[in-house]
């Protein structure tokens, strides 16, 4: 590791890889620390992505593909099944990965693109001079050295300390936390094609539970409830092992995983002079799915992008950064993550009996588009009475 | 009134670096919070359970303070922690706790 960088980049998850990539390829000198020991694990996610979001940023692989989907299914709070298929039959949906193997890939690319990358090395403050971030203090093994760096970008996950030591505040709100777990359970009968949510304030209080295969009879089992919801004897944990032992009292669970999902809206700003935040560190995750895989290799991607250009006008200034900050906001990317946020807060005050008379409406259905606004628009058509529920928002799901 | 005090508790071993910009601890050192009610002191201090801790971040994610981190497997609890105990509610698995002494 050199002393000195264009980009210095905290984080090794798809975040930091795609930006510490797009750096280097932007004629950039970067380097990437990532704190753990090891890129990839442990992984603290459920794996999905869907079939176009992959595809925009890089072809599947057999090494990193754990199973592909081709439906999925959700299960209302009195057990009701609802069943989304995709409009051509045997069409993939989207793919549950393998993180382990898909964010040591991603940082590999990192690093054969000519980015260093340093493990077991984390960044323990920033250097400030006049308000600037002017790089970060980073320790390895006992030694501390003074990294500089024109820009940093911060992909440092839902813990979020960077910024916050830079002076923004990430915190989020209690009830906007997904206190989460995820057991990666063998031997268990499932359907090997198909992604399996359940609802309901009994099984995941505002929260959902999930069953993504991994391949046959293997599947991520896991569930996010409501930070407000969440205590003593009523944990993610105590919820998950309820609903384990009903439903695959014979599985046998191979990793145990706990995590949070921030599902607040993002940051206000996520650049400030010589800042850049991405990923689950800018609270980039869709507020509704919880899903945040996409969202962080598009916005690592991006602020690399836009350092590059400012690092080559010679003005880091949060001023010239913001251009990060407007381009994803008004992207695909933000203004769904703000009509989930909305539709988030309508589903999480909705008592069990409501949620079942949406799915009862809608027993199966074949989507043209498998994407969460398609499913909404046909939940809404056969519901008409949703749409004055929903106001404002139903104009813009339509 | 409040008074703050430090307790450590616990030592890893490791040396101790003193050339950080944010101060933070590798010694499992827990602020207690005095407070005082006439005669008697209530203390209070944010407990880690380090068998049932997951190492998430979870709880860092949601510290009003920033009074908690996470390096690699192990959390630090700042001096600065207040005992709010809204980590202790949000925990997947239940490893905090805010012990509550007289």
């Amino acid at each position: 590791m050199k002393n000195k960088y264009d980009v210095l980049i905290i984080g090794g998850g798809p975040a930091g890889a795609f930006a510490a990539k797009t750096a280097v390829e932007k004629g950039l000198s970067a380097c990437l620390v990532e704190k753990r020991p090891a890129i990839g694990a442990p992984v603290r996610c459920a794996e999905g992505i869907g079939k176009e979001a992959l595809h925009e940023f890089m072809d599947p692989d057999p090494k990193w593909i754990s199973a592909e989907m081709t439906g999925a299914s959700i299960v209302a709070p009195d057990g009701f099944l609802m069943k989304l298929e995709s409009g051509l039959a045997g069409n993939k949906v989207g793919y549950i990965l393998d993180r382990k193997f898909f964010d040591r890939e991603l940082v590999w690319k990192a690093a054969e693109a000519g980015a260093d990358i340093a493990v077991k090395t984390r960044a323990s403050a920033p250097i400030m001079e006049n308000g600037f971030v002017k790089g970060a203090k980073i320790e390895c093994c006992g030694t501390v050295t003074n990294v500089t760096a024109d820009v940093v970008i911060a992909a440092d996950g839902v813990e979020s300390k960077f910024s916050r030591w830079c002076g923004i505040d990430t915190t989020v709100p209690v009830s906007e936390i997904m206190s989460s777990v995820q057991y990666v359970m063998a031997d268990i009968d499932i359907d090997t094609h198909s992604t399996v949510f359940y609802l309901g304030n009994e099984i995941a209080p505002q929260g959902y539970l999930w069953i993504f295969p991994k391949g046959e009879r293997s599947a991520n089992v896991g569930i996010g409830i409501s930070g407000k919801k969440s205590r003593e004897g009523h944990r993610a944990k105590d919820y998950l092992d309820r609903f384990v032992k009903k439903t695959f009292p014979h599985g046998k669970s191979i990793e145990c995983i706990a995590g949070g999902v921030s599902v607040c809206r993002p940051l206000d700003c996520t650049v400030a002079d010589g800042l850049m935040i991405t990923g689950d560190a800018a609270r980039v995750v869709d507020p509704l799915t919880g899903g945040g895989i996409y969202n962080s290799m598009y916005t690592g991607r991006l602020a690399a992008q836009v350092a590059a250009e400012c690092i080559g006008k010679g003005d880091v200034s949060k001023k010239e950064l913001m251009v990060y900050d407007k381009t994803w906001r008004t992207s695909k990317m933000g203004k769904t993550i703000e009509r989930n946020y909305h539709i988030k807060e309508y589903l999480i005050k909705q008592p069990d009996e409501k949620l079942n008379e949406i799915i009862h409406s809608v027993s199966k259905l074949n989507l043209k588009e498998f994407t969460t606004l398609s499913l909404l628009t046909e939940i809404i058509r056969v519901n008409p009475k949703l749409m004055l529920e929903l106001g404002a928002l139903a104009a813009s799901i339509r | 009134m409040s008074l703050c005090t430090l307790a450590v508790v616990e030592s890893t071993g490791h040396s101790h670096s003193s050339d950080v910009l944010t101060s933070w601890n590798r010694f499992n050192i827990v602020i207690v919070n005095i407070k005082e009610t006439g005669h008697q002191h209530n203390q209070s201090m944010l407990k880690v359970h380090r068998d049932i801790c997951g190492y998430c971040g979870c709880c860092v994610s949601v510290c009003p303070e920033g009074a908690l981190e996470l390096i690699d497997a192990y959390l630090c609890v700042e001096k600065w922690c207040t005992s709010c105990g809204i980590c202790a509610k949000v925990c997947p698995l239940g490893a905090l706790e805010v012990a509550h002494e007289k």
